[in-house]
């Protein structure tokens, strides 16, 4: 069970740094053609593509487990922190079972949608050639999936927990 | 049948917002099992599968990470703090002055912040005790705070713009243009109910003493940060403005200077880099968390037709669309009072478009009325987050912050939101004027 | 022709077939209002309500160009626009119609595009162009109508000699085929939404754009645009109203005959409807200072320039799609054949190309 969790610990990490990275890179390569376009005359080709197809799903998918986990996720909490304690323990079991159901669901529908990208090997046309963006469509399932790790453990302390867990 | 499963999931989404589940995954939730209800699983399967790639691979949408990066580099320079004890101290001891300074800081915070909850908190953090030390009452210090704080939602960049953008497909940076004036009206309008209030509560305040302790910072340091930060303003908008580059692309040149900046404060090192891109990946998927669950939401909605529905009941009104602008303000004015800002947005402006689109009310000038409401209804009660904020840093009870802030906050509304009804142009010349 | 062929009987059994259909233009399109209004609203009134439609504009439900995989995962039944010229990699031989040409309309080629649909003339592997495209992906489609010529236009260069092509000049393209043209031409193209065209073009972040005339007011363009070419066509963009051949063989014959019969109607009128549109569109540039350039007007090493590069797009189009195991050469031809027979004019290089 450590090991696991280690492991899942390594990769949250690893997914948030790869995001940021991704951010960065979106950053200079925005950059470097505006200079490019204005200096010299001389666009960087395919930036639009390569931000669109490529650098936003890596920004986002990596890092939801993270996201997830950080707590940073908006929710209300003024009215469910006013009732019982019996009440506020139900709606915790009863929220992260919904959102076991709705994690498995985006994990699952992922995969399928990354796998038809496969079959079609699915492509985009840059500068007047097709460069291919199916693998890109693999971040989504497994972005999803460590979010649904995610929500396994909380559900795993939620049943051995005393006090409060963060839903 | 539809009519049922509409009024059924919406109940369920309330039910799972107030019970305190995330507001992504309520919107998730409740878009999977409304279209599966509607149409079953082969229509949940179309829906599903492409929803959250298409609505992330989107290059409009960088301007989310790049402003937040730029946020991020400020925040992390220390430019903020340097700027709030150069507010402090050119105010020496004028009790009205450091309140107003205080809204203009919150203003210009605003400026690099897209959440209006980390502004608040830091004001609560940072003015609160100042304002109280030169004889501002608890409740009026928090509240100038708070509502200083809120304008981040307003000025750009601001989370509610990009959104409303991105759901209204409207052009990102004209937003930002437009929501200048109104934002500036809104700081006005905030800083006269500041003295107004200090005029009546003036027999206490002469009773505290005045004395003015300036911080310690070599002059040298304010300078830099002055001109830096003029600098960056300038490059940023004259770029986007002489058309060097578009506004999406305004967050990379944006963040870029930012850092450049730092580099000359020398601030940036490994830690620097990793913390500002930690923080602002977390922001950033949190906010396309929401756009995600937002968008499997919002087809939820088209598909049961509730917008088409809601356009035959105000069929009889739609001849007077002054009316019906101001039935979806008051409407927005209460969602706004119990529910966060983004999520509102998210809900609403699929089912509002159509509608605007139907009374030929115009998108830009609608989506700054509404971030108007928006921003004032993050300091009206019961869920009001700039005074929340303010409240657990500063141990201010939340009760007393919120007698004061509803009388800004109407105040505000009744000035900010009449204004900008008779007169439009406030919102539209602005942007006119990018040619 | 398709309802031949296929000869379905199974219909519905007396139970009004509903049909979810999305579109991702707004309903003031010409495609909309040329087509698809007509076209479902008919179709509905001529079964007698057996056929109905529920029809979804400007991509409320699936976004522009997101509509094959709409289709596939059983998101909506029809696709209204179904964009196959964007979507080079599924629909290699789609992309044809936009490839450049001297004079034609969107009626000449809308007539072009009606044979296309229709033709039996093998392209590869003893298939037609229809088979390739549409029956292999187990679609049945029909074609959207036709744009009016995309012209190309600046908002300060008057084309006055070859040196004015150059990669300063940054065009909006709207396709890979365009992309191929820039290059052709020694400009840069830039990929971008149509709608942030206008904002581009206002604060001189882009020098001009390809786009077909009766779309401008709607995108605000008459008013930025100063210098456009006229006579010199850079393509035309046609799309495809589609379902899937189980969504069709839930209608009656009878009811397939209908929509067969409506859809071929549309395309010309439709085509019709934006021809007539050019006019006004022109007209309110004009009014606001901009210029046409007739083609045989321009400095005559501009016109070689603009043709020897046409010229080359077809090569460059047809050595692309053969690369990639396409029969680039063949689809190629018959387009162009299609379009002299329509009545459109092309350079002479390639009314000779075999
Ligand atoms: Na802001
Ligand atoms: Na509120």
């Amino acid at each position: 069970m450590k090991t696991i969790i280690k492991v899942n610990d390594f990769f949250r990490t690893f997914g948030v740094y790869i995001s940021g990275l991704a951010i960065f890179a979106m950053m200079w390569i925005i950059v470097i053609d505006v200079l490019m376009r204005n200096i010299f005359n001389k666009p960087l080709v395919g930036t639009y593509e390569i931000v669109q197809y490529y650098l936003m799903p890596l920004a986002i998918f990596p890092a939801l487990a993270f996201a997830y986990w950080s707590g940073v996720l908006p929710r209300l909490s003024e009215l469910i922190s006013k009732l019982p304690e019996g009440v506020q323990r139900f709606h915790r079991w009863l929220i992260l079972l919904v959102e076991l159901l709705v994690f498995t669901l985006m994990t699952y529908y992922g995969f399928l949608f990354a796998l038809s990208g496969l079959q079609e090997s699915m492509a985009i046309p840059v500068g007047g050639k097709l460069l291919l963006v199916w693998p890109v469509y693999f971040l989504v399932p497994i972005g999803f999936f460590f979010v649904l790790v995610e929500v396994i453990f909380r559900l795993m302390k939620q049943s051995s927990a005393k006090g409060e867990v963060n839903v | 049948m539809e009519n049922v499963i509409i009024i059924v999931s919406l109940i369920i989404f309330l039910y799972f917002l107030v019970m305190g589940q995330y507001i992504s995954s309520a919107m998730l939730f409740v878009g999977i099992i409304g279209i599966f209800w509607l149409g079953g699983i082969d229509l949940l399967n179309g829906f599903l599968r492409s929803e959250a790639f298409t609505r992330t691979a989107s290059y409009s949408l960088t301007t989310i990470p790049l402003y937040i990066l730029m946020a991020q580099f400020i925040m992390q320079a220390g430019i903020v703090k340097d700027l709030y004890s150069l507010m402090y101290t050119l105010s020496r001891g004028k009790p009205g002055a450091l309140g107003i300074m205080t809204i203009l800081l919150g203003g210009l915070l605003g400026g690099v912040s897209g959440s209006g909850t980390a502004t608040s908190a830091a004001l609560g953090q940072i003015a609160v005790p100042e304002l109280k030390k030169r004889g501002y009452p608890d409740h009026l210090a928090g509240t100038i705070a708070a509502s200083a704080g809120s304008l981040s939602a307003i000025i750009p960049p601001s989370v509610v713009l990009i959104l409303y953008g991105v759901v209204a497909q409207i052009s990102i940076g004209k937003l930002f243009t437009a929501a200048l004036i109104p934002g500036i009206l809104l700081m006005v309008s905030f800083s006269i109910m500041t003295l107004i209030y200090l005029h009546l509560n003036r027999h206490e305040m002469k009773e505290v003493s005045k004395e003015f302790v300036p911080d310690h910072v070599p002059v040298s340091r304010y300078l830099i940060v002055t001109i830096l930060g003029s600098a960056m303003g300038i490059s940023i908008f004259g770029g986007i403005y002489t058309g060097v580059f578009s506004p999406t692309e305004a967050g990379a040149v944006g963040a870029f200077i930012a850092l450049l900046i730092a580099l000359l404060l020398k601030k940036v090192n490994l830690e620097f880099i990793k913390s500002s891109l930690v923080e602002t990946t977390k922001i950033t998927v949190m906010a396309m968390f929401i756009v995600i669950g937002a968008s499997l939401f919002g087809r939820f909605i088209s598909l049961s037709l509730v917008p088409r529905k809601i356009i035959d009941l105000l069929g009889p009104l739609l001849d007077t669309p002054t009316l019906v602008i101001l039935i979806i303000m008051i409407f927005y004015f209460f969602l706004f009072m119990f529910i966060e800002g983004v999520a509102v947005i998210l809900m609403t402006v699929p089912i509002i478009t159509p509608i605007l689109d139907t009374i030929h009310a115009d998108p830009l000038w609608f989506g700054i009325m509404l971030t108007v409401v928006c921003t004032i209804g993050m300091i009206t009660p019961p869920v009001g987050i700039s005074v929340y904020a303010v409240g657990s840093v500063s141990n201010i009870s939340i009760e007393s912050l919120f007698r004061t802030s509803t009388v800004f906050a109407l105040g505000a509304s009744v000035v900010v939101i009449g204004l900008l009804i008779i007169y439009p142009e406030l919102v539209t010349w602005l942007p006119n004027q990018m040619k | 022709g398709k309802s031949e062929s296929e000869g379905s009987t199974s219909g519905n059994g007396g139970k009004a077939l509903k049909l979810r259909a999305s579109s991702g233009v707004p309903d003031k399109h010409f495609w909309h209002r040329g087509m698809f209004e007509p076209l479902t609203t008919t179709v509905s009134e001529e079964t007698d309500g057996q056929v109905q439609f529920e029809v979804f504009t400007a991509g409320e439900l699936v976004g522009l160009g997101n509509e094959m995989d709409a289709l596939t995962s059983g998101s909506i039944d029809v696709a209204l626009t179904l964009m196959p010229p964007y979507d080079p990699q599924r629909f290699p031989y789609s992309e044809v119609v936009m490839l450049p040409l001297l004079e034609s309309d969107a009626i000449i080629a809308a007539e072009a595009m009606g044979k296309l649909m229709k033709s039996d003339q093998e392209i590869k592997d003893g298939k037609t162009y229809y088979e390739l495209e549409y029956t292999d992906k187990g679609l049945v489609a029909f074609s959207t109508p036709v744009t009016e010529p995309y012209l190309f236009s600046t908002t300060k260069h008057k084309f006055d000699n070859v040196g004015e092509f150059n990669k300063a000049i940054r065009v909006r393209t709207a396709s890979r085929v365009h992309e191929m043209l820039a290059k052709e031409l020694g400009i840069t193209g830039q990929s971008m939404p149509i709608t942030d065209a206008y904002d581009a073009l206002s604060r001189n972040a882009l020098d001009g754009i390809i786009y077909n005339s009766p779309d401008w007011i709607a995108f605000g363009l008459d008013e930025l645009i100063k210098y456009s070419i006229t006579g010199v066509n850079f393509g035309h963009f046609a799309g495809a109203t589609a379902m899937k051949e189980s969504t069709w063989n839930k209608m009656t014959e009878e009811q397939q005959n209908i929509f067969t019969e409506k859809a071929d109607e549309y395309l010309m009128t439709g085509s019709q409807l934006t021809n007539s549109e050019t006019e006004e569109n022109i007209a309110a540039n004009e009014a606001k200072g901009g210029e046409m350039l007739p083609f045989d007007q321009l400095n005559p090493e501009v016109q070689k320039h603009l043709e020897t590069a046409i010229v080359n797009v077809w090569k460059v189009w047809i050595d692309d799609l053969e690369s990639q195991g396409h029969a680039g050469k063949e689809i190629a031809l018959l387009w162009r054949d299609l379009l002299v027979e329509a009545g459109a004019q092309l350079p002479t290089e390639i009314l000779e190309l075999k």
